[in-house]
């Protein structure tokens, strides 16, 4: 820890070293869910910044840039919380009961998909389509998902994420899930729902 | 027990699912297809090195106060709060774990835990060995060239020495790695005792 006892030059080193190795991937993630290239470096920076003071907690046998990028991800989380707020979904915005119904049934019928090229482009920009209506109004939410399928976070890591407890996080997940069905409903219809109405 | 948001969570996450609930399951997997497909960081960009970027963070640490080990000392000497005692023993006992990942700057050995507190020009220290603590600090400022006088009384392991003016740099890097500030005139005055001792 001779960066830290010796101040100075020590810590500008390290810090320069930390930008250099992971600004560009830190950026590209903030960019992602903020939308402004001068909040995301704000949020990078701001990051390096809370490495630096957290770096005693770090564990070793770990990989910095997982643990760095969890760092950006709470913050960005946070940002998120506070310029958009967190607005419960309503009772009333949820898929009705029929349509929960219809994507169970699909579901668990496994219905093979359409595997045309076209089919696949039309599938595909759906989803993009319906994404960025999901990103727009429920971002924390997407955000979350997106990287639970990147990087396979289990519930306690996301609840690291959030901050929140067991329970809280519990219930942040199925609002992913209802979230995702609600403005994602149109690709719903179409990825569980083409061979029926085909 | 079933839990359909859980298998739904394990199947958006690529793993397999701990439940039985084929259709929340069939609509993770599906999700996490579209999603591997479709949803992407950003490709903007960065460069690795960037001149002006470096200057904000650098600044940025300067106004935190994160390049001046005074400073980082007299952020360790202020009231804390339980989670910044936490942190600081955890920054004490942590030290190794950081200097794998930047291992150019970092040659640190784990530490005693202790906290501080100042009163009356005294700084306080807690440690689970006062009297070892006391002999590493005393051999450090010895090996710094410092004249310091160890006693004990009362259950409390105490260091007095008067630092010569300018304070070397090699005494300033023994204060500011065991957290303490330069005592303005000169007389450093420290105690060391067992955690809870009043």
């Amino acid at each position: 820890m001779r960066a830290c006892r010796e101040g100075g030059a020590a810590i500008e080193r390290a810090l320069q070293l930390l930008d250099r190795s992971y600004f560009a991937v830190l950026f590209r993630e903030s960019l992602r869910g903020l939308n402004d290239p001068e909040s995301a470096r704000d949020l990078v920076q701001d990051t390096f910044i809370k490495v630096w003071l957290r770096c005693a907690t770090f564990q070793g046998d770990s990989e910095l840039l997982p643990w760095i990028k969890a760092i950006l991800r709470h913050g960005l989380l946070d940002r998120l919380r506070k310029s958009t707020g967190e607005v419960p979904l309503e009772a009333t915005e949820e898929p009705d009961s029929e349509t929960q119904r219809r994507i169970a049934e699909l579901s668990a019928q496994m219905i093979p998909q359409p595997d045309s090229e076209a089919a696949r482009a039309q599938l595909d920009a759906c989803f993009q389509r319906c994404w960025r209506r999901f990103e727009a109004a429920a971002p924390s939410h997407a955000l979350v998902m997106a990287w639970i399928v990147e990087d396979g976070l289990n519930h306690e890591q996301i609840g690291g994420l959030l901050g929140r407890t067991p329970g809280a996080t519990r219930e942040f997940i199925s609002q992913c899930r209802k979230r995702a069905r609600l403005h994602l409903a149109e690709w719903y219809e179409l990825a569980f729902g083409a061979k029926e109405t085909a | 027990m079933k839990d359909p948001d859980g298998d739904w969570l394990d199947a958006l996450a690529g793993r397999a699912p701990a439940g039985s609930n084929r259709a929340a399951t069939h609509e993770g997997e599906r999700l996490r297809e579209f999603i591997q497909r479709n949803v992407h960081t950003p490709d903007v960009q960065v460069p690795e090195h960037d001149a002006r970027r470096e200057a904000q963070l650098l600044e940025r640490a300067r106004r935190d106060g994160l390049t001046d080990p005074a400073q980082l000392a007299g952020r360790a000497r202020r009231p804390m709060r339980p989670a910044a005692i936490r942190r600081l023993v955890a920054l004490a006992a942590g030290v190794a774990g950081i200097a794998v990942a930047l291992a150019v700057f970092l040659h640190g050995t784990p530490r005693t835990e202790h906290l501080r507190s100042a009163r009356e020009n005294v700084v306080r220290i807690e440690a689970t060995d006062p009297a070892a603590l006391k002999m590493e600090i005393l051999d450090e400022l010895h090996a710094a060239g410092i004249t310091a006088t160890g006693y004990e009384g009362l259950g409390i392991e105490g260091i007095d020495a008067q630092l010569p003016k300018p304070v070397p740099p090699g005494v300033r890097a023994v204060l500011a790695r065991h957290h303490l500030g330069v005592p303005s005139d000169g007389a450093l005055k420290i105690e060391i005792a067992p955690p809870g001792t009043p």
